[in-house]
This record gives structure tokens, C-alpha cells and sequence, in this order.
């Protein structure tokens, strides 16, 4: 029978929180599993109809402290078990005794519902769960996909090092391949399917849990999961009265202010809570400035029993300093800077000036509401828009009417590794002919507008059946063009890139170079039915969608020849996947999955142009995967083995022939195999010690040549045929293949605690364009290994107090041994042509946190 | 607890010990593969050079003990330049000429039969020729035959012809006459200094009947060259200076001639180098794009568009470059020796001007590695 815990959707977050309240008795008691007869930790204990609550201790022991006089309910629940009230007379006795807890139906909050989350040994997929303590203590200066580097099959890295710049591979797939969720929402951008997680730099803060599904995932709605799907949940209603300050200082300047309230849930149902925070910061890289902020707010409202109304909003505006270009070995090795050498930022009139610089700020606003309809049935629906503005900052180049053109690279203050000399460029626009800018700064921005709605509906058919369906509707607008940003002393820019307008004298803000939009329309419905009985659970959900793209271009044609018509795109996914539990601590799961992908916008329309390809096919994924799980009080371990084959991948490439003409080719018909082994368990030998380790495999290889690539010119004639491309058996490259990592975390003392992250990498292999590989020389011969890497990052905090208040101190140090490494190359010879980011050295912060 | 507390310790260990240096493997190959700066230089050995090889006299016997001692001595002063330089050296090598075999001889009528001549005389210059390599059968440089003989050209007279023999072939050698000596400003038909004996013959040799010739030729001059030995006896012997044409005049060849050699770094060392370095000119690609053995149809379209080769995918690959330029380079130089090397620089689309390295190995042009 299915139960409405309106307080568990309260309470989801304090699993792991506890709290000290005013209080006036004692209750104690002790969990027991009923299946072991063991002491069961971590259970949850609440005072019924209120946020007061705690949990129990590693003897399955626990000790709130109560308000109420007289008769009250204590809530005792865990996931997993069937929950249990306990009406406790305090004028009598203030000890629970015994609670035992029998194995019973799970019950996720509406949000996590609708974000797919996944429950331990019931949801047959491999899943890896980042919880809010993990993230307070570990994410000192780094960002989302770091955090998650003890989770098999990720490779994370930095890239430039600049804030935000981070990337997340899952199981070899880039970020168009894995499917990022916040609060259920998605995130991927619409037209090229890439996570910037620069919007989102600074969210770890008001994350409740970060959930990584490896493969096809649980998430019902159609998203590109074929590596994996990253949930990221945040607080909602949860959080109980209350609020802290938090202060950091860390490595080149670092410094972090942060501020959380919240009201908790008032009498008249009302639930709000806000947090901001700003990070700025020099950056461990040179020229890497950044300046960051993020907020968050939710309001919720109970409207009766059964509704529930919540409107969140975050979002996390910056800008930051990048190092945009990879440099050779020698080039690192030889600059005075060392590895913290970037050729992209410069000086004018004194002051550092970023010339290549990311700025955006996406707020993202949705409306949530939870309808409990009956004993049976949930819908639960989001509404949401993210409005994005921003872009990335470079400098442009124009030829004078002597046909002169500059190259910024020749203008630094000293020579090779040296900044720009921004004053010699304002210098050089003084000679131009005619006060045309000969050198400025532009930024590409890509401003857009999402609005989308997602509703799922759960029903329960039978006590062994539940039904669940939805409806997924996006509207995207994508609103490029490049803008000037600074004249750099010259009187205007001559820009003749806009056929409605052409020879424009622009200036600062006025677009340059392009102005196109691109809208995306899509439409998907998915229903999944989800069967339990006993320990056998499965799952069968089926998924399709309609995305339409037109493309809107501003400069290149005249009006009313500047849309295209829309191209519709048919995508679909089906998987299904059973999980038994063989005994109270073993279980078994399988999936399997197909799914059909639409091909990018950028493969739909080709060459910045209203080009349409008429080729474009989607992407056909089969995937499937076994898993075996172990838990005991003491010890769990999982491990996966999966095998994804993805075929008809698209490769759309273009190049420029010697007069400039584009060509582009369509590389069709590439298969790759990823597939491997991952290992995880963890080990709580004591209740002040945890280990928890993991080992993954990969083999991920491209399957076979492509023979007769065609090449085209704008015109669509094709002009000449690649015979064929020598990838076949190639490994997947820019994805560490064999990676491992061990973690502890030691309590000391009661208030003390130690920990260590270990990570391990291997069989990294630069990445490589399929178009370079056309003779059979080459057939078979990997992309440069890199070089295999440790890393080691440490950790401490002290909890104390400071009169009534609550506080920590905490202290990361991340690469403790400054190991020097490669985290990112592009194919090439290591002595000379191989370009390379490496891996920033040691970095650290240190914090202290108050509650109130 | 026990097993807890190892755990712990060997974690902490083990973290302790990786925190190593995972790129230390790959400077050590990439510095051992070190090009180090490439440079082509120019050098003229000094007096102290010739030294420091371990030679008495600022020069060499020949040119295969140039090619052995010079590579120690740019190791030595190039020591920090590395593969693809080229250093060309001025060096001297110290190989008089002197005569050999001095032999006068008179031709009997026995001799005339062995000549193979069916009347007691000879008749053309080939038989005084003949007649040389009768007197000597087994010349070596530097031999010198004065024929007394009879000649017949509308009646026999007694004629005398001095021959020498340098660089593997006899020359009739230009004997000053007396008038000659005195034109040369000597006060008796000899001369006491051969430098002045070499300057002058080689005045008079330019200034007349004899100026004319092609570069290359040789021609030799014998001269009474007298002097006083150690013995305070004076002596008196035939002198041979050998001329030869540089396309203008007669150059003579002194004592210690003076030659340039160029040498190569391979990245360890120095060799004898004859790379010729040659970079594609615009008829090259003509005839490249005209050729339908090479590339592909449209590849060569492109090529004879552009001037250039493109290498995106489906025009030029690598291969088929080098393939071309060996087409080339064959055209060019068809009797190259095996061995031969190039550096050839082509224009090439999108990456620009490049420079490959080749070696004609087994009659084809392949890169050099």
C-alpha cells in the first residue's frame, strides 16, 4: 500500500544532519533490522509533524531531544524498511526500548520522482551517490564533475583551469553523451548537447545529493544517458530553521563568503529558504581572474494534504580568466611560468586584461507542484524557464586598406611567454588609414531562452504494479552572434559581415561577424511500468520524442529568405531491467537499453550557414549491462559489467579549402564498442573509520574504417571522396580507460576528523580528429598515451562551539604532492606537435562554517 | 582493530609513495631525442684546428682523411648544434704534384712494329700517344716521358714530345722554349722558384694559343725547375705543373689546393653530407598535376588550381606527396648515386611550407629517417 509521507519529502536531506534544539526530555531507543537482528544505523528518528529529528548511531542507538511534554509520536524510518510510529508518554518513561524495522516498500519524495532517482537495491543500474556531507568536506575549489572522480568510470579534469572550465567524461563519453539533470530538469544545451558547467560553478553549495546512474540510467525522460546520467538534486523544503555563515580562504587569492537562511516549515505550511555566496579569485593559473556568485531560493507551500507548491530558483553568474589554448611539452617545460603558463591574457594601461574570459549567468526558475491525487496516484509537474546570457571573450583581427593585418600573437610586452601588450595594439589602431580598428576585443556571446515543462504521473495498479507517464515539452531559443567589446583606441570597426548592412562602422556592444538564432522545439512522452514483488523488482519505460530545428540567420541572407524550414527529427529509447535480492545482503541486476538519438544542430545545419544535410541520420545506441551488489552493516560492494554499442555515430567536420571555400564532410557510419568492468565497495570497520575504494576497466574502442567519405562544398556538390578513414580498433581517446581510487575518512577524536582521497590514471589517450587518419600506415597505431598519474588530496575539520552556535573548520589540500601530470592532449608527438593541458599543481582552502 | 589500524597505514603508506613524478620517463626520452638548435654554418679551418687534430702542417693528405679528421673537430666547436645542421668547411689538402717516373727514351724500329705502326715513324698525335703508354705500360701520376721519335707528316723529321700522366690520362705537356723562358722574364731556360714557374706559365698559357679550353680540362706544363741541395750541388730536373680550366682560364693547381665539404649532424654525430636542399618551384607542380601516375584525378585538379598540395582528406596524402616529389627529384638529378640525399621544401595547404627529408634508397626517393 502505498503511504503519503508528506513528512518524508521534509525530512529526505536530514538523513545525515543532526540537530540540537532547545530541548526539555530525552528519548532514546535502539533501531534493530529485523532480517539481522543487528543495531541499524543511520535510520531516521523524527519527533511526527515536526522538522526535529535525528538519526541513529552505528550500534543502531539513538537520543533525541524533545520539546513536547506528555504524549508524543516519534517516526522511525529507513530506506528501504516500512516505517514505524511510536506514541512515547514522557511523563512516563523517555526510552523507546527496541524499534524493530521490517524490509518494506520505498518511497521516493516527489522530486526525487521526477528526477529519477534511483533506490538502492531496487533501481537495476549502477548508481554512485554524492551526499551534502561529502560535498561540504570535499569540494573545498573544485567544481561538479571533480567531485565525483571517486565514481568509476568518470574522468574528470580541469581542462585550462580556469573557474568552471572543468569537463566530466562518463565511461568514455563527452558531456553530449551524458545527461545532466537539476532537480529533473535538463541541462544539456539544446544544440549541441554540451554541459557548461561554468553556468553552475559555485551550485555544490545547495546540493542535497549528486547521483551518478552509469549507462542508459533510470531517468524516463528521452536524455542522451549513454554514458550516464548526473542528477543533481537541491534543497527544497528541507532544511530545517535556521541558517549558516560560511568564510573561506584558499590558494591565489581565493576567497569565499557564504550565507544560508531558512525558516523551516512554518505553522501555516510556508517553507522558505535562500542562500548566496561569492568566490573570487586570482586563479592557480596565470591570467585565470575570476569572480563568481551564486544564489538560491525556494519557496514552498503546503496547500492542504495533498498539494504541494514550490518554486525554486538559482542560478550563478561569473566571469572568469581561461586558458583557451593548449601548448606543446616543450612549450610548458621551457617558459618561465611553468605550468602555469597561459598565452591568452595580457595588460592595458597597467591592469590584467583576460582576453580570453568566459561570462555568463543562467538563472533557471522553475515552478514545481505535487499533487497527491489519491492513496494511488502522484503527478508532479515542473515548470521551468532559464534565461542564459553571456559568452566567451577573444580578440579580432581586420585587415587595413593596405591589406596590412596584425597578429596579436606578435604583440607581447616581452617576447615569447610574455602577455599581451594590449597598449601596442592601441598604439598600432592610431596608424590605421582611416580610425578603422586594425586589433580589438570581441566576445561570441550565446544568450538563450528555455522554457519547458515536465509532468509525471505515478499510479499504482496493483500492490505489485506501478504505472508511471509523462509528458516532456521544451521550447529553446539560441541567440548567437559576436559583439564587440573594446575598440583598443581606434574609432570604430569596419565590419562587412552582414549583407542587409554592409561596411558598418560598429562599435562597442554592436554585433560583428554573425548574428544567427537557433530554435529548437521538442516534444516527449515516456511511460514506464515498474513491477515488485518481494525481491524481484523490474522496470520497462518507453520513450519517444520529436525535436524540430530551424535555424535563423540574420547576416548571411536577406529577410525572407533568412529561416529555414523546420527539420524534424524522430528520437525514441526503450529499456527495461530487473534487480532480485538473493538474501537480506546480496542482489543482482541486468538492463538493457535501445535508444535512438536526433542528430546535434550543428550536424543538421552545416557550416554556419542555412545548409541543410540532408544525410543526417540519428544515432542508434544499444546498451546493456549485469550487476551484482553486496550490503552488510559493515560492508557494501558492487560490481558492474556493461557493454555499450554505439552505431551510425555521426562525425560532421569542416575545413576550409585554399581560397577559402568551406568544405565539410560527413563522417557516417562510425560504430564503437565501450565496454568494461567497475568495481566499488566501501568498508566502516568502526564507527570512526570508513574506507571506500574503486576500481574500473574500460575498453572502449572505435570498431571499424569508414570507407568513401565524401567531401562537399557549400553548394552541396560533392567534390572529392576520402577513400577511407584508418580508425578501426583505434582506442577512445581524451578518457582515462583504467582508473581506481581509495578514500578514508577517520574521526579522531569526537570532533575531529581526517581524510584522503587517492586517485589513479591510466590508459589516457590524447584525443584525435578521425579526419587526419586517411592513410593505412597509420592503420592501428594509437593517439600518444599519456603518461599514467596519483593524486592525492587531504582533508580535515574540527566541529566546536562558539557559545550556542555550531561551527566547523574545515581544510582541503587537493594534489598534496604537486605532482606534475597531463590531464588533457590533442594528438601529436610529444617532442614537438602534442598539445597539451597539464593538471594544476597543489591547491588548497580552509574555511569555518557557523549554524544559527 | 588490528586490521583496521594496517589498513590504515598501508593506505597512508601507499599514498606517500605515489605521489611521484609520472612524467619523469617521458622527459628523460624526449631530452635524449633532443634535436638541439639546427644551424648552417660556414668554417675555414685554422693553423690551430689542423693542431688539434693531431697534423703537423695546416693541411690534409687527401680528401678521405678530411672526411675522417673534420667530424672530431665540429663535434668539438658545434658541440651544441644538433640533427639538420650543415656545416660546409674550408679545409686544405696538401697533394703536390710531383713528378714520378721521369724517363727519356728514343723509339727504335723495333719499337715502331710493337707500337703497331707499319712504317718506321709515327704519323698522328694518337700514336704519340700510343707510344707513351709503350714507353710506361704502367703509368702513375705524375710520370713523365720525353719520346724522341721520327715523325712523318710529308717526310720524317726527328721530333721530341714530352707526355705526363695525371688524373688517369697521358697530356702532352707544354715545354717552355728558350724563347719562352726568356719571355717569362728568365735570365736562363730554367727556373728557380716553382711558384713563380707555375704564375707565369700560367700567364703565358692564357694569353695564348693555348687559352682556350673547357672547364674541367687539364693541361700540363713540364718545366727545368734548378735549384741547390743540401749538398751544395745544383740541380736540374723536369718540373710538372698541371692546369686546369675553370670556364675562363687556366687556373693552376698549387701545392695545397683549398676545397669545402659539407657535413651533416645526423643528431649524434657528423658525416660527410652531400644533401642538396631544393625547394619546389611552380613548373614542379605543373608537371606534378600533368602527370596521371600520381595523387588522384582530383588532386591534381586541385594542385593545378592552387600551386599548392592540399591535404585535407581525399586530396594528398603524405605518401603520395613524397611520391611526387620523387617523380621530381628523378627528372632532375636522373644519375644520382644511391644514398643521395635531399631536403626538399614544398608548399602545402592548409599547413603551409614544409620540408621533408628524402634518401634515394633502392632507385626511389623515400624519407629519411
Amino acid at each position: 500500500m502505498r503511504k503519503t509521507l508528506r513528512n518524508y519529502a521534509l525530512i529526505a536531506a536530514m538523513l545525515l544532519a543532526s540537530v540540537v534544539t532547545f530541548a526539555q526530555s530525552k528519548v532514546t531507543g535502539t533501531v534493530i533490522d529485523s532480517e539481522t537482528g543487528e543495531g541499524l544505523p543511520g535510520a531516521s528518528v523524527v519527533e511526527k509533524g515536526t522538522t526535529n529529528g535525528t538519526i541513529t548511531d552505528y550500534n543502531g542507538e539513538f537520543s533525541l531531544d524533545v520539546s513536547a511534554k506528555g504524549t508524543t509520536t516519534i517516526t522511525i524510518s529507513f530506506v528501504g524498511f516500512q516505517s514505524v510510529d511510536k506514541t512515547i508518554n514522557l511523563s512516563e518513561t523517555q526510552s523507546l526500548g527496541e524499534i524493530t524495522l521490517s524490509p518494506g516498500a520505498n518511497e521516493l519524495t516527489p522530486l526525487e520522482v521526477i528526477a529519477s532517482v534511483a533506490v538502492d537495491r531496487e533501481t537495476p543500474v549502477a548508481v554512485s551517490t554524492i551526499k551534502r556531507t561529502y560535498i561540504e568536506e570535499n569540494a573545498s575549489n573544485q567544481e561538479f564533475p571533480e567531485l565525483l572522480k571517486t565514481t568509476p568510470g568518470v574522468y574528470a579534469t580541469k581542462q585550462g583551469g580556469g573557474y568552471g572550465d572543468s569537463r566530466i567524461n562518463v565511461r568514455g563519453f563527452n558531456s553530449v553523451n551524458v545527461a545532466v539533470l537539476i532537480n529533473g530538469v535538463p541541462v544539456n544545451d539544446m544544440e549541441n548537447g554540451r554541459v557548461y558547467w561554468s553556468n553552475w560553478a559555485g551550485l555544490t553549495d545547495v546540493t542535497t545529493t549528486m547521483q551518478v546512474q552509469r549507462g542508459l540510467g533510470a531517468s524516463k525522460v528521452a536524455v542522451p544517458s549513454i554514458g550516464g546520467t548526473i542528477n543533481i538534486i537541491t534543497q527544497t523544503t528541507d532544511t530545517e530553521k535556521g541558517g549558516s555563515v560560511y568564510s573561506g580562504i584558499g590558494n591565489n587569492g581565493y576567497k569565499k563568503t557564504a550565507v544560508s537562511l531558512s525558516t523551516g516549515l512554518t505553522e501555516k505550511g510556508w517553507a522558505v529558504s535562500v542562500q548566496g555566496a561569492k568566490i573570487e579569485g586570482d586563479g592557480w593559473v596565470d591570467g585565470t581572474q575570476f569572480l563568481g556568485y551564486n544564489y538560491f531560493f525556494n519557496v514552498s507551500k503546503m496547500l492542504g494534504d495533498a498539494h504541494t507548491l514550490s518554486l525554486t530558483g538559482f542560478g550563478a553568474p561569473q566571469r572568469h580568466g581561461q586558458r583557451q589554448n593548449m601548448q606543446s611539452i616543450a612549450t610548458f617545460r621551457n617558459a618561465p611560468q611553468g605550468l602555469k603558463y597561459n598565452s591568452d591574457w595580457g595588460y592595458l594601461n597597467g591592469e590584467v586584461v583576460n582576453v580570453e574570459d568566459n561570462f555568463y549567468h543562467k538563472p533557471q526558475i522553475s515552478l514545481n507542484h505535487y499533487w497527491t491525487i489519491n492513496d494511488k496516484s502522484e503527478l508532479s509537474t515542473a515548470v521551468y524557464m532559464g534565461i542564459g546570457t553571456g559568452g566567451g571573450g577573444g580578440y579580432a583581427t581586420e585587415e587595413d586598406v593596405d591589406g596590412f593585418e596584425p597578429s596579436f600573437r606578435d604583440y607581447r610586452t616581452a617576447g615569447a611567454y610574455s602577455p599581451y601588450d594590449l597598449d601596442a595594439i592601441v598604439e598600432l589602431n592610431q596608424t590605421s588609414s582611416d580610425g578603422r580598428a586594425l586589433g580589438y576585443l570581441r566576445a561570441s556571446r550565446n544568450d538563450h531562452q528555455w522554457y519547458g515543462m515536465l509532468s509525471t504521473f505515478t499510479t499504482e495498479f496493483s500492490k505489485k504494479f506501478n504505472f508511471l507517464g509523462g509528458l516532456d515539452l521544451r521550447y529553446y531559443k539560441g541567440i548567437h552572434f559576436s559583439e564587440v567589446t573594446d575598440l583598443l583606441g581606434a574609432e570604430y570597426v569596419l565590419d562587412n559581415n552582414d549583407i542587409n548592412n554592409p561596411n558598418r562602422a560598429i562599435g562597442v556592444g554592436d554585433k560583428r561577424d554573425y548574428y544567427n538564432d537557433g530554435i529548437v522545439l521538442w516534444e516527449g512522452a515516456f511511460m514506464q511500468g515498474e513491477y515488485s514483488d518481494g525481491p524481484l523488482s523490474a522496470f520497462v519505460s518507453l520513450s519517444g520524442s520529436n525535436t524540430s530545428y530551424q535555424r535563423i540567420d540574420y547576416f548571411q541572407y536577406v529577410p525572407g529568405e533568412q529561416e529555414t524550414d523546420f527539420q524534424n527529427f524522430l528520437g525514441y529509447q526503450v529499456k527495461g531491467g530487473a534487480n532480485y535480492n538473493l538474501t537480506r545482503n546480496h542482489n543482482v541486476f541486468a538492463n538493457i537499453g535501445y535508444f535512438e538519438k536526433a542528430p546535434d544542430f550543428d550536424a543538421v545545419f552545416q557550416n554556419f550557414g542555412n545548409n541543410i544535410n540532408e544525410d543526417a541520420e540519428n544515432q542508434k545506441i544499444l546498451s546493456y549491462e549485469l550487476g551484482y551488489g553486496y550490503r552488510s552493516s559493515k560492508f557494501s560492494a558492487n560490481v558492474n559489467l556493461y557493454r555499450t554499442a554505439w552505431k551510425d555515430r555521426t562525425f560532421t567536420r569542416s575545413y576550409s579549402n585554399q581560397n577559402g571555400d568551406l568544405l565539410y564532410a560527413n563522417i557516417l557510419g562510425v560504430n564503437a564498442i565501450h565496454q568494461g568492468i567497475e568495481f566499488d565497495a566501501s568498508y566502516q570497520p568502526t564507527q570512526a573509520l570508513r574506507f571506500a575504494g574503486m576500481l574500473s576497466l574500460g575498453d572502449w574502442t572505435w570498431q571499424n574504417n569508414v570507407d568513401g567519405v565524401t567531401v562537399f562544398d557549400e553548394a552541396q556538390n560533392p567534390l572529392t571522396t576520402i577513400p577511407t578513414l584508418y580508425i578501426s580498433g583505434l582506442k577512445v581517446g581524451d578518457a582515462a580507460q583504467t582508473t581506481a581510487s581509495l578514500s578514508m575518512d577517520y574521526d579522531i577524536v569526537e570532533d575531529f576528523a581526517v581524510g584522503f582521497v587517492y586517485n589513479y590514471y591510466a590508459n589516457l589517450y590524447a584525443n584525435y580528429d578521425p579526419l587526419s587518419r586517411t592513410t593505412e600506415s597509420v592503420q592501428g597505431v594509437d593517439a600518444y598515451e599519456v603518461p599514467s598519474y596519483n593524486l592525492v588530496d587531504v582533508k580535515a575539520n574540527y566541529s566546536f562551539k562558539i557559545g550556542d552556535l555550531d561551527a566547523t573548520v574545515y581544510g582541503n589540500v587537493q594534489n598534496l604532492f604537486d605532482v606534475e601530470y597531463i590531464s588533457d592532449a590533442q594528438d601529436g608527438d610529444p617532442a614537438t606537435s602534442l598539445a597539451v593541458y597539464y593538471g594544476v599543481g597543489r591547491t588548497w582552502t580552509s574555511g569555518i562554517k557557523v549554524k544559527f | 582493530m588490528k586490521f583496521t589500524k594496517y589498513l590504515t597505514i598501508v593506505s597512508l603508506a601507499a599514498t606517500t609513495l605515489f605521489g611521484c613524478e609520472p612524467l619523469g620517463d617521458l622527459y628523460d626520452e624526449i631530452d635524449a631525442d633532443e634535436t638541439g638548435v639546427s644551424a648552417d654554418v660556414q668554417y675555414t679551418l685554422t693553423e690551430d684546428d689542423y693542431d688539434d687534430l693531431g697534423k703537423s702542417f695546416a693541411n690534409f693528405d687527401d680528401e678521405d682523411e678530411a672526411k675522417e679528421l673534420i667530424p672530431e673537430l665540429l663535434s668539438d666547436i658545434y658541440s651544441h648544434l644538433g640533427a639538420g645542421s650543415i656545416a660546409t668547411i674550408g679545409y686544405a689538402i696538401y697533394d703536390p704534384i710531383r713528378v714520378d717516373d721521369d724517363v727519356e727514351y728514343t723509339l727504335t724500329d723495333d719499337d715502331y712494329d710493337a707500337i703497331g705502326e707499319s712504317y718506321p715513324n709515327l704519323n698522328s698525335r694518337g700514336d704519340i700517344f700510343k707510344a707513351a703508354r709503350y714507353v710506361n705500360d704502367d703509368p702513375s701520376e705524375g710520370d713523365i716521358v720525353t719520346i724522341n721519335y721520327d715523325y712523318y707528316e710529308g717526310g720524317v723529321s726527328s721530333r721530341t714530345s714530352v707526355l705526363a700522366y695525371y688524373a688517369g690520362q697521358w697530356y702532352i705537356a707544354y715545354v717552355p722554349s728558350n724563347e719562352d723562358y726568356y719571355a717569362m722574364g728568365q735570365s736562363y731556360t730554367n727556373f728557380e722558384s716553382r711558384s713563380t714557374a707555375r704564375a707565369r706559365i700560367e700567364k703565358l698559357l692564357n694569353t695564348s694559343a693555348y687559352a682556350y679550353g673547357e672547364e674541367g680540362d687539364y693541361r700540363t706544363a713540364v718545366f727545368e725547375y734548378t735549384y741547390v741541395n743540401s749538398d751544395d750541388e745544383r740541380q736540374y730536373e723536369n718540373f710538372l705543373v698541371v692546369y686546369q680550366h675553370d670556364g675562363t682560364e687556366w687556373v693552376s693547381i698549387e701545392d695545397t689546393q683549398y676545397f669545402s665539404l659539407n657535413f651533416g649532424n645526423d643528431g649524434s654525430t657528423w658525416v660527410p653530407d652531400n644533401t642538396i636542399k631544393y625547394t619546389l618551384a611552380a613548373g614542379d607542380y605543373s608537371a606534378i598535376a600533368a602527370n596521371e601516375s600520381l595523387g588522384n584525378a582530383d588532386a591534381r585538379a586541385n594542385l593545378a588550381s592552387y600551386g599548392n598540395f592540399n591535404t585535407n582528406g581525399g586530396y594528398w596524402t603524405t605518401e603520395l606527396i613524397i611520391e611526387a616529389i620523387d617523380f621530381v627529384l628523378q627528372g632532375m638529378h636522373p644519375d644520382a648515386e644511391e644514398g643521395q640525399k635531399y631536403v626538399v621544401t614544398y608548399d602545402s595547404y592548409p599547413g603551409g611550407l614544409q620540408e621533408v627529408s628524402l634518401i634515394l634508397e633502392g632507385g626511389v626517393y623515400v624519407v629519411n629517417e
